[in-house]
């Protein structure tokens, strides 16, 4: 595969570097989910703690009454 | 000062054994006599640090005192707003970077006692591994001369080894805190994502930047994070999750813990000692009672890929101004490395974040469901040359730098707690790190490991030769 090319026709590096990290995108797009939203990285770091769960922020649906 | 910890330092001002003055007279000294060629500090704050030792110790002669740091010497990164103190970022603009209120990290730690010398050399921007810079002079290896001390917190790393100061904040977003406090030989903690507010430090990429301690051992770091952590309304992104008292379950046996050696990729290219290194503290954790296992971990070239995509994205966003209006004052590496940011589209940015959170969510299922703990060197060789690693062109300084990070970067994407721990030293005196990562929130148990680690290993005695 050749180099990724500038608006001037020659290899442009950084170019190159972002194809190679986007490669990942590429090949990852299709398996993720419709629901999924870059805050779940949050709800990802508070369900896997040990023990407690956050007092203030949670990750599961909260009901209320009225 | 060099045998001082903030533990020990602390404990003897409060029995009047040492004063807050004669502590902070000492290390002023110290800076004083080694920094002109170590370069661990930016901004030295002498007169303003004796001052407020005196007034430290005035409250002390009155039984006044304010908290568990009360008249330790401490210094931070060059990017924290300090109040009087100019902000420089590692850049060459004296005063970069304006906050409205001093970091909030740092102000907890002045509040419960802390007096802070000055303001600790970096990487320009917080971007590089190495300890170069080209404004502000080289950070030194204090174990080997001519060698990396690492970076970005590279002061920090500097500092805290040779005694300038008891103990450092830092960042990390790659590995910042990590590869300076492996390469200098000293502890290093890089908190959970949201663990430790953000508030009032220069910010590089909001979705990876953690801030941490950098010590002489792992009770300063417990006791550091203990004192900085916590929510705070002036960062959105900061953690509700109670920090408790790691410094308090240090000495709780580690027997039952189950610890992972990875299979893939952290072993990949790594130098023997390098793996030696990790092996050893293996061993030794498992004769405490550790179980330890090898584990195939989930794919982290694609973390290292999701975090390239973020940090690029948002570091150039951050950065724009002095990339667009003032290139030549940036480093040549740093500067492509900011500029491949405005090559990444929307899109791609956008299913980084959420290929991130499947990733973690995954990653932390199936890692510790099976352990408490997963073990890694922190650096895949020994610090090596500086000018070696730094010798042009552009492209190979920026693949090298990549190359060094490669251990640490996929935790900041996780953004799972992870310290970094001597773990011996090569023939020729240079350190190596031994890194220990837990589940998310849980500081207490890697502190808990690393503790033990260092109690049982020989490194604690050795001094830099300077």
């Amino acid at each position: 595969m050749s180099e990724p090319a500038g608006p001037d026709g020659r290899p442009d590096p950084a170019r190159a570097e972002v194809a190679g990290m986007a490669a990942v995108i590429e090949r990852a797009e299709a398996d993720l989910s419709l629901v999924e939203e870059p805050a779940r990285f949050a709800a990802a770091l508070d369900a896997g703690a040990p023990d407690e769960r956050a007092p203030f922020r949670s990750s599961a649906p909260r009901s209320t009454t009225r | 000062m060099t045998d001082w910890t903030i533990a020990s330092l602390a404990a003897a001002i409060r029995a009047r054994r040492i004063s807050p003055v004669e502590a902070t007279q000492e290390c002023l000294a110290r800076v004083a006599r080694l920094d002109g060629r170590l370069r661990a500090f930016i901004t030295v704050d002498a007169d303003g640090a004796l001052a407020r030792a005196r007034a430290l110790e005035a409250e002390a002669a009155a039984g006044r005192w304010r908290g568990p740091l009360h008249g330790v010497p401490l210094a931070h990164k060059d990017l924290f707003h300090i109040g009087g103190l100019p902000t420089s970022c590692g850049t060459k603009t004296a005063e970069y970077f304006f906050a409205e209120r001093d970091a909030t990290a740092v102000a907890r730690l002045v509040e419960a006692g802390a007096n802070t010398l000055g303001k600790l050399n970096m990487a320009e921007l917080a971007l590089g591994p190495f300890g170069d810079n080209a404004h502000h002079g080289d950070a030194q290896n204090p174990w080997r001369a001519g060698h990396v001390s690492g970076g970005s917190s590279s002061g920090s790393g500097v500092a805290v080894a040779v005694g300038l100061a008891l103990g450092a904040l830092g960042t990390d977003t790659g590995g910042s805190i990590r590869l300076p406090a492996a390469c200098c030989g000293i502890v290093g903690l890089k908190p959970t994502y949201g663990r430790v507010s953000r508030a009032g430090a220069m910010a590089l990429s909001w979705s990876l930047d953690h801030l941490g301690p950098m010590t002489r051992s792992v009770r300063d770091a417990a006791l550091m994070l203990e004192i900085v952590a916590g929510h705070d309304p002036h960062d959105a992104t900061s953690s509700p999750h109670p920090v408790g008292t790691p410094a308090a379950t240090l000495e709780k046996p580690i027997r039952g813990l189950r610890l992972a050696i990875p299979e893939n990729y952290y072993f990949d290219g790594v130098t023997d000692e390098a793996r030696a290194a990790v092996e050893a503290a293996a061993r030794t954790l498992a004769t405490l009672g550790a179980h330890v296992d090898t584990l195939r971990l989930p794919d982290p070239a694609a973390l290292i890929d999701v975090a390239g995509i973020l940090a690029r994205s948002e570091s150039s966003t951050i950065h724009a101004r002095i990339v667009r209006d003032r290139p030549h004052e940036l480093g040549p590496a740093v500067r492509s490395r900011l500029e491949i940011g405005f090559h990444i589209s929307a899109h791609d940015y956008l299913q980084a974040g959420r290929l991130r959170a499947r990733l973690t969510r995954e990653f932390v299922d199936e890692v510790f469901g099976q352990v408490d703990a997963v073990l890694t060197p922190t650096i895949p060789e020994p610090p090596p040359q500086r000018a070696v690693v730094t010798a042009p062109p552009v492209d190979d300084i920026v693949r090298r730098m990549n190359r060094f990070s490669r251990l640490t970067r996929p935790f900041n994407a996780l953004g799972l707690p992870v310290l970094s721990v001597p773990a011996g030293f090569t023939p020729d005196g240079r350190p190596l790190g031994l890194s220990i990562a837990g589940r998310p929130f849980d500081e207490a148990t890697v502190l808990r490991l690393g503790h033990a680690w260092e109690q049982a290993a020989d490194w604690r005695a050795r001094r830099p030769p300077v």
